[in-house]
């Protein structure tokens, strides 16, 4: 709900807002709540001197059973068919499953194995003061102070619960105590945040002719996050801190704890000429505490023109170019900085406790950070490694050259970008260059380079026939990245460097066997020119000997696919698109969004690769295999008759990085589409009320993929048991009074 | 017209005031005379260096590497002690992505016992100099520890014993340091356990408990690590050379005696300073002697324990109990029965009925199975040593009887039951006569007497399903017989891992001396002591003792420990012992007919082959050390 209003000197916006969300599992103990509030008052305090005020406060909290979703979905999956979700199929015993134990009825139900919640409370504060000095027209000064914080807080229970297995011959129920010891944990974390801003500002027009606006500001920002944690173990299930057991009690204090300021000044200065000829100059000059005080300062420029041919006279007065009503070449080349490296490179000394760096972190299951010494733990000093007092900005430049185009009053509208942008001194270690014997870890370093080449188009088209207006929009973007310094070695032979380095070479691209596709009978596999294991049976796998040497080992790796895996970093797609549709009648108006990726691919793992992993279930799609037509002959017998499928014969799964297990998760997606009504002004003049419109949409309707199980949208996580996409449908209605 | 002014003025006080300082200091970053001018910062320096020390412990397996938690491909399915669900084959360690890289990680030991040994003696005036010498003492062992991990691994090394200077951003050339002769790396880990001998005491000051170094722990460890020397100098066969004529894999014959002697003047350093365990052991009663042998890996002050690494929840955790509990006894996490002793481990053991050729009886002079009223009447009189060791069939743990069975045997009993499989058959049991079960979800079998059973026991043996006592024995030593089962879960375990006790110093003693030659009654001696805490009968005559005898004793006593994965490589028998072999089982059945039990011994039902790549005696070196150092040298047939 949302209320505007004011006078001459002063308005005001007050809105407030509630969300509720629930989950798709079937004990709706995984739902989210969301309220928030705002108000914003501008005040013209007197004829030159404005004040802005705004205050916004939001609360949300989600609740979900304290296994995380994720394992709950895998665990569902790998149940056996066979098994029940009741021993014995009697309700009073939840039966312990076979594979891993678990029970995704006990895992779903906030009553059976404890809650999680996680309460977010955000505050933002702005206030600002606006002065248009009198005596110099266009000339304006802003002071602005804004005031961000998160505080999150989180809560735990996890309670012990029994699951049973049935013993046929004793006819017993058999307890196994689950999620043993019952204990809460509470979590605290905030994240305070503040920003100061004093800006100047000139705009003016010199003769009407000579437009220019120039900016000066100054801005100082500050971060810093902190956080501890309390848990105890509890004898009787009360879900507080006060109920536990000081026995094996934790205070604790995880990583999320730093702070971190930056200063910066950044002007511009525009010019145009008759809106014909336009020149843009930026810079900026940063400062930040994560360098060494030699290297903290980056200085950052930019600059762009452009040149708006239709606003040319020649170009107005001609009777043949006049159904353009835009043409506009533009260019523009900027330099920015990227401070996101690790905290403190350049000093030297011990991190105590011992802290792990990157992939090595010392966790109590692995390399402790400490020892046990006659039953106490001492915690370790561990050393920071080398320090880099020359620890800088990473820098990129980036050049964009463009073209916007508009004809016949918006039957035809066109952009068109390309764009190149060179990153240096991307940060990473020379671990790979630097021989271990050294024996310390190494810093950050400004090492590592990276380019990114593509163009973007849009293409628009509105009009109307009679009362029905429309409108269609279609966007395509290409890009590709390459690496063009990497820090790494040379291997000591070109084929190990070729297929290892990644200097001058693109990004994401996967490595595995090619396909020659599956054995369709005995002579191929008898006859094959590569040798074939003597358990091969008809409809496994193919490889390509893609060296030509008769054998199938890694010498036959070669680039097969674009992507990544569930489990892996994220990969963009190269191509991405969209389609928009819009169109309006007498009141009543519909939109639609399609949008798609294309050029990219990803790998199945575990159980999509592989059925009854692990002893677990199977997807049914591998019921589709080869298998002999009749299911007592024996499968190596070269007499056998075989009924083909798509999988091999069960048992036998594709390599994973094998082009046999790529798929390619381009996709189409209607991703919403929505019609609304807005009903009459006449009808509702009465009635006092302004304006209503009441609506119908929905999200993600229909999505066109050949991805299996993995959403092609978001491949990348959890193995790829991500919460899956919603499909939501929403009515609503809009009232104005 | 003043007003202006003043409203300027105010917004560039705000504007200025607002300035960020940018000097931040950390918040957890010290400096050296914090950790070496005060005796808490040289504990915590001492901690980071302990806690590095790459020992084979319970977070170890040549699958994982060191210090790792998922030790689901156990140590011993590697070296024929015992199958395993997820280990069926032998291997060289597989130091892959997720492990700690032995060849970095070890000389960042390395480095920081040479920066420790720098830089303590500047910051000795807060210190006696007693105490800055068992420190260095401390550090030199740490080191010598280091190194012989890696050479026993991958021959020679590079050998770094000042620290390297290096700028980031300046040329690697200096750093690119050439392998040493292995004789030479040998040679320092000696010298650097020399010196600690020399410079701790007999107890350590800081912790007394065996969780730090003294003397005698130094000097054991340098008896296992000669051992290891002379017996690769006497029966290696692989060589690799440098261009300079150094050998870098291969230890000349001749310093074979050397070793030895060093071996066993360090092991005889301890006499009469530690002892074997005997606290609950009584020379008459099997039972104590068994009930002894457990406790002596859980007892904290046993005289036998010369260096242990502790452990504690939730700061350094393991999960033995949760991947190794019989299959009844599975713990929530869903894992069980990781290592299951082979037959022939079972088989070195005595107290056992035999044949002439030393296998187990299981036939009696007609060919018929010998049958038992319980599984666990067989071995009525094993060897205390081998209850406590493994879990026989039907032996009880956490006061459940650990029921082993493979199937319900429904043909005829009349006359003897005959041979299920033709002998040395290497098929699968059939389902002719047999009622058995895929997986612990057991559809039960009514007698024909009345009364109803399950086909398989509750720990196995599914043929499904295979976490479950697939040899017909599950594994005993260093199982929490107090853990209850809703804590057998990953990363809860604290048991303290026993890296070197007395009775290991014994057997090196023994085999150093038999090598020798020259002390041979001292070993015949101790290896009697060692037989008799174990309750086996002690050998008869010194003249019936032989190498293989020493040898054996080794694999009885520190079976389990992570221990005769080197042992066999050290001894070069590991290719001979694995040439397409596949280890034996022993599988209990009940006779529905007769009303007892019987047992067929056969080969592995699931048929894994294991076979030793000779290559491996000498590892191979990570190929990302290569590319670094370009002048490294590969080990031989990589």
């Amino acid at each position: 709900m949302t209320a505007t209003g004011g006078s001459d000197n002063t308005t005001y916006l007050v809105s407030g807002g509630f969300t509720g969300q629930d989950g798709f599992l079937t004990s709706n103990d995984l739902y989210y709540k969301r309220y928030n509030i705002r108000s914003n008052i501008s005040s013209k305090l007197t004829n030159n001197l404005t004040l802005n005020l705004n205050l916004s406060a939001i609360m949300d909290q989600k609740n979900s059973p304290l296994q995380s979703v994720w394992w709950t979905t895998r665990e569902t999956w790998r149940e056996l068919p066979i098994q029940t979700f009741y021993a014995n199929n009697n309700p009073a015993y939840l039966n312990l499953g076979l594979v891993d134990g678990g029970n995704p009825l006990a895992y779903e139900n906030s009553d059976i194995n404890g809650y999680s919640t996680q309460n977010n409370k955000f505050f933002n504060g702005l206030l600002s003061l606006e002065y248009k000095i009198p005596f110099v027209d266009g000339l304006s000064i802003k002071a602005m102070y804004s005031f961000n914080d998160q505080i999150q807080d989180n809560k735990q229970f996890g309670k012990s619960y029994n699951l049973y297995s049935y013993d046929d011959a004793t006819k017993t129920y058999k307890p196994t105590l689950t999620g043993a010891p019952s204990y809460i944990q509470r979590q605290y974390y905030e994240y305070p945040q503040n920003t100061d801003q004093l800006s100047i500002n000139y705009e003016h027009s010199f003769k009407g002719v000579h437009n220019i606006s120039a900016l000066l500001l100054y801005e100082g920002n500050a971060q810093s996050a902190d956080n501890f944690a309390a848990y105890r173990q509890l004898a009787i299930p009360v879900d507080q801190i006060f109920a536990g057991n000081t026995l094996n009690q934790k205070a604790s204090q995880d990583g999320v704890l730093y702070q971190y300021a930056t200063n910066s000044v950044v002007g511009r200065l525009h010019y145009d000429y008759k809106g014909k000829y336009l020149a843009e100059f930026s810079f900026r000059n940063d400062e930040s505490s994560k360098f060494p005080p030699s290297q903290k300062s980056g200085f950052f420029p930019s600059g762009s023109a452009a040149w708006n041919i239709s606003e040319e006279d020649f170009w107005k007065n001609s009777s043949a170019l006049s159904f353009i009503d835009q043409l506009k070449l533009r260019g523009s080349y900027g330099v920015l900085g990227d401070d996101n490296t690790l905290y403190f490179q350049f000093l030297q000394g011990y991190y105590y406790p011992a802290h792990g760096q990157n992939s090595n972190d010392p966790t109590p299951n692995q390399l402790p950070s400490g020892s046990v010494f006659n039953n106490s733990f001492i915690n370790s000093v561990q050393s920071t490694g080398l320090p880099n007092p020359k620890i800088g900005w990473e820098t990129s430049h980036t050049f964009d050259a463009g073209i916007d185009f508009d004809a016949w009053k918006g039957l035809l509208g066109f952009t068109f970008d390309y764009f190149i942008r060179n990153r240096t001194g991307l940060f990473s270690s020379s671990v790979l260059q630097v021989p271990d014997v050294l024996g310390t870890s190494l810093p950050q370093e400004n090492l590592n380079g990276d380019r990114t080449t593509g163009f973007d188009f849009e293409v628009t088209h509105s009009n109307h026939i009679g009362k029905f207006s429309y409108n269609i929009k279609g966007t395509f973007s290409y890009a590709r990245t390459q690496w063009t310094t990497y820090a790494e070695s040379k291997h000591g032979n070109s084929y190990l460097d070729w297929t290892s380095n990644r200097s001058d070479r693109n990004t994401g691209i996967q490595w595995g066997y090619g396909s020659n596709g599956q054995f369709q009978n005995y002579g191929q596999i008898v006859n094959s020119p590569v040798y074939v294991g003597r358990g091969t049976v008809v409809g496994d796998y193919n490889y390509q000997d893609w060296n030509g040497d008769g054998l199938i080992d890694g010498n036959d790796n070669h680039p097969i696919a674009y992507g990544s895996n569930p489990n892996g970093g994220t990969v963009t797609p190269q191509i991405t698109y969209g389609l928009s549709l819009g169109g309006a009648y007498k009141g009543f108006d519909f939109n639609l969004l399609f949008q798609g990726a294309a050029k990219i691919d990803i790998s199945y793992i575990e159980q999509l690769n592989i059925p009854l992993w692990g002893g677990g279930s199977a997807l049914t799609q591998f019921l589709d295999d080869w298998h002999p037509s009749d299911p007592n002959a024996d499968p190596y017998n070269p007499n056998t008759v075989w009924t083909p499928g798509h999988f091999a014969y069960t048992g036998t799964t594709p390599n994973t990085n094998s082009s046999f297990n790529f798929q390619s998760a381009a996709y189409v997606r209607l991703k919403s589409a929505e019609v609304g009504y807005t009903l009459p002004p006449s009808v509702l003049s009465h009635i006092g009320i302004k304006g209503i419109r009441v609506f119908a949409n929905g999200y993600n309707l229909v999505t066109w993929t050949k991805l299996k199980y993995v959403d092609p949208e978001h491949p990348t996580g959890l193995y790829g048991y991500l919460y899956p996409l919603d499909k939501l449908f929403n009515v609503g209605l809009n009232v104005k009074f | 017209m003043k007003r202006y002014i003043y409203i300027l003025i105010a917004f560039l006080v705000v504007g200025t005031s607002a300035c960020r300082k940018l000097n931040i200091p950390p918040q957890n970053i010290i400096q050296n005379p914090d950790v070496f001018g005060t005796p808490a910062g040289i504990q915590a320096y001492m901690a980071r260096l302990y806690s590095e020390l790459p020992i084979e412990d319970f977070r170890y397996s040549p699958q994982r590497g060191l210090n790792f938690f998922w030790i689901i491909s156990p140590t011993p399915a590697t070296t024929g002690e015992a199958l395993s669900r997820d280990q069926t084959s032998s291997m060289q360690e597989n130091f892959g992505g997720w492990s700690w890289d032995i060849w970095g990680g070890s000389y960042t030991v390395i480095h920081d016992c040479d920066y420790f040994i720098e830089t303590l003696p500047s910051y000795s005036k807060s210190f006696t100099p007693a105490q800055v010498n068992a420190w260095l003492g401390e550090a030199y062992f740490i080191r010598g520890m280091t190194y012989f991990a890696l050479v026993k691994r991958f021959g020679g090394v590079p050998i770094v014993n000042k620290t390297l200077q290096y700028t980031v951003g300046s040329s690697t050339e200096p750093l690119k340091v050439p392998r040493s002769s292995e004789k030479a790396v040998w040679d320092q880990v000696a010298s650097d356990f020399d010196f600690a001998i020399a410079n701790l005491p007999a107890v350590n000051a800081d912790y007394g408990d065996g969780s730090r170094a003294n003397k005698y722990v130094a000097a054991a460890f340098e008896s296992r690590a000669m051992l290891y020397a002379g017996t690769v100098a006497k029966y290696n066969k692989i060589t690799l050379f440098d261009g300079s004529q150094n050998q870098l894999c291969g230890i000349p014959a001749s310093a074979a005696a050397a070793y030895f002697q060093k071996a066993y003047d360090a092991a005889k350093m301890l006499d009469g300073v530690y002892s074997l365990y005997l606290k609950a052991w009584s020379a008459t009663d099997k039972s104590a002697q068994y009930q002894n042998f457990v406790n002596l890996f859980s007892d904290a002050t046993s005289s036998e324990s010369i260096f242990v690494r502790e452990y504690q929840y939730p700061n350094s955790v393991h999960g033995y109990d949760a991947y190794n509990v019989p299959r009844q006894l599975i713990g929530p996490n869903g894992y069980s029965a990781e290592v299951n002793p082979t037959l022939d481990f079972v088989e070195m053991f005595g107290g056992i009925p035999k044949n002439a050729d030393g296998t187990l009886q299981t036939l009696d002079a007609s060919g018929h199975y010998i049958l038992y009223n319980n599984t666990v009447d067989m071995f009525a009189n094993a060897e205390p040593r081998l209850r406590a060791t493994v879990i026989l069939p039907g032996d009880v743990f956490k006061g459940q009887s650990i029921e082993i069975r493979r199937a319900i045997y429904t043909g005829s009993a009349t006359g003897g039951i005959s041979r299920i499989l033709p002998a040395g058959s290497h098929s699968q049991y059939s389902s002719t006569n047999l009622v058995q079960s895929a997986n612990a979800g057991q559809t039960a079998f009514t007698l024909p007497g009345g009364g109803t059973m399950n086909p398989a026991g509750a720990s196995g043996i599914f043929t499904g399903d295979q976490t479950c006592a697939i040899s017909g024995f599950s594994v005993r030593k260093w199982l929490d017989p107090n853990l209850p089962t809703s804590q057998v879960l990953e990363n809860n375990e604290a048991q303290t891992w026993i890296e070197m006790r007395y009775a290991e110093v014994l057997l090196n003693r023994a085999e150093a001396a038999f090598e020798l030659g020259t002390n041979t009654s001292d070993a015949f001696t101790v290896i009697n002591q060692i037989r008799s805490r174990a309750g086996a009968t002690p050998l008869a005559s010194e003249g019936s003792m032989t190498i293989d005898t020493i040898r054996k004793e080794r694999r009885k006593e520190l079976a389990f420990e992570n221990k005769t994965y080197w042992d066999l490589r050290r001894w070069r028998i590991f290719d001979k012992e694995q040439n397409g072999t596949i280890y034996r089982v022993l599988m209990p059945f009940y006779s529905s007919q007769a009303g007892k039990y019987f047992f067929d011994a056969r080969t592995d039902e699931r048929n894994d082959i294991y076979t030793y790549d000779s290559r491996w005696y000498y590892e191979q070196i990570p190929s990302g050390a290569i590319s670094k150092s370009t002048n490294l040298i590969q080990n031989p047939g990589y």
